[in-house]
């Protein structure tokens, strides 16, 4: 796998353009979240010019993983939208807090069908020690993310330093968490 | 409703404080922890990609998921982790597998910090020593009927 970084002016535009594809693939028809998106491009209102995006692309240059790094010194996911997920404190602002969000690794051609197939492999936890790079290249030493079962999985059996930022939002039956991850 | 030790008014008033770090973690004594109530919260199952396990000739589908429980405290403690079911058992027997996850971190009464391996290997004792597994079969039974 093929990682790339950087943001939207920094990409090349047809790359943008198959990142959002991609996400919608992932997060409006598979997942079924109920976020923005149009003309089969899923973006919301934290994709902005400084927003920093992780790109995994295969052999065939087609993605098959992305993440996404917002400062938290501007407005982000968590703080914006599940601040309760933070069992009552403040949400972070700091210049060594980023927020590592719309993170998937969904290799649409693997038969693996459980939450813990689907995020363990080699493809995902890559783009996760890429994002912490990416991330510690713009100065974060944490970052905190929104997160499901399965990528709290990942997270922990391959050996990342990470931990609940408090209890869970059930969404359609779902859990969803805050996570801290450390860069270091 | 699940704990381990079961504290009532006074000695409850007495447990050591737990505290909320900035860095999410609820820190707090073992013993702190052992008087605290939890609930179960839900419970799912994972999706198989349909391989069997062999079992003499016959096969049988692996059965596996997780379970959420949180505490009745603020700072709210949440605790989750991976389970199977060993359907070879009569009765089938459900068994708790890989570390917890939370946002736990136990302290000594000096109020230093255990560590993560410490606190997971605390919190598994734990864990081992609830009948967590009647709340998951009910839930799930109701789930996916």
């Amino acid at each position: 796998m093929q990682i790339v970084t950087g943001s939207s002016a920094q990409l090349p535009q047809s790359l943008h353009n198959s990142v959002g594809r991609y996400r919608h693939r992932v997060f409006v028809e598979k997942l079924e979240w109920s976020v923005p998106s149009k003309d089969g491009i899923e973006a919301d209102q934290f994709d902005r010019p400084d927003t920093v995006y992780v790109i995994g692309r295969d052999g065939q240059g087609h993605v098959c993983g992305c993440a996404r790094l917002l400062p938290t010194t501007r407005p982000y996911l968590l703080g914006e939208v599940f601040p309760q997920l933070l069992n009552g404190l403040a949400p972070p602002a700091s210049p060594d807090v980023w927020e590592l969000s719309r993170f998937a690794a969904t290799d649409f051609n693997s038969h693996a069908m459980s939450a813990l197939g689907k995020m363990s492999s080699e493809a995902a936890i890559a783009l996760m020690h890429a994002s912490i790079a990416s991330a510690a290249e713009q100065g974060a030493k944490r970052l905190i993310m929104v997160t499901n079962i399965g990528v709290e999985r990942l997270l922990r059996r391959a050996g990342f330093q990470a931990h609940r930022a408090g209890p869970p939002l059930v969404i359609d039956g779902h859990p969803i968490f805050a996570c801290w991850v450390f860069c270091a | 409703m699940i704990h381990a030790t079961v504290t009532y008014g006074p000695a409850l008033a007495r447990a050591p404080m737990m505290t909320l770090s900035d860095d999410g973690l609820v820190r707090l004594t073992l013993d702190r922890l052992r008087t605290i109530p939890f609930t179960h919260l839900l419970s799912g199952l994972d999706e198989h990609d349909g391989s069997l396990l062999s079992c003499e000739g016959a096969s049988l589908d692996p059965i596996s998921g997780y379970t959420e429980w949180v505490s009745t405290t603020s700072p709210v403690i949440t605790l989750g982790w991976d389970w199977w079911l060993d359907v070879s058992a009569t009765p089938c027997i459900h068994t708790h597998i890989g570390a917890p996850r939370s946002n736990v971190m136990i302290v000594d009464a000096q109020h230093h910090d255990l560590g993560m391996p410490k606190t997971d290997a605390e919190l598994e004792r734990l864990i081992a020593s609830w009948p967590w597994q009647g709340a998951v079969v009910h839930f799930i039974g109701s789930r996916y009927a």
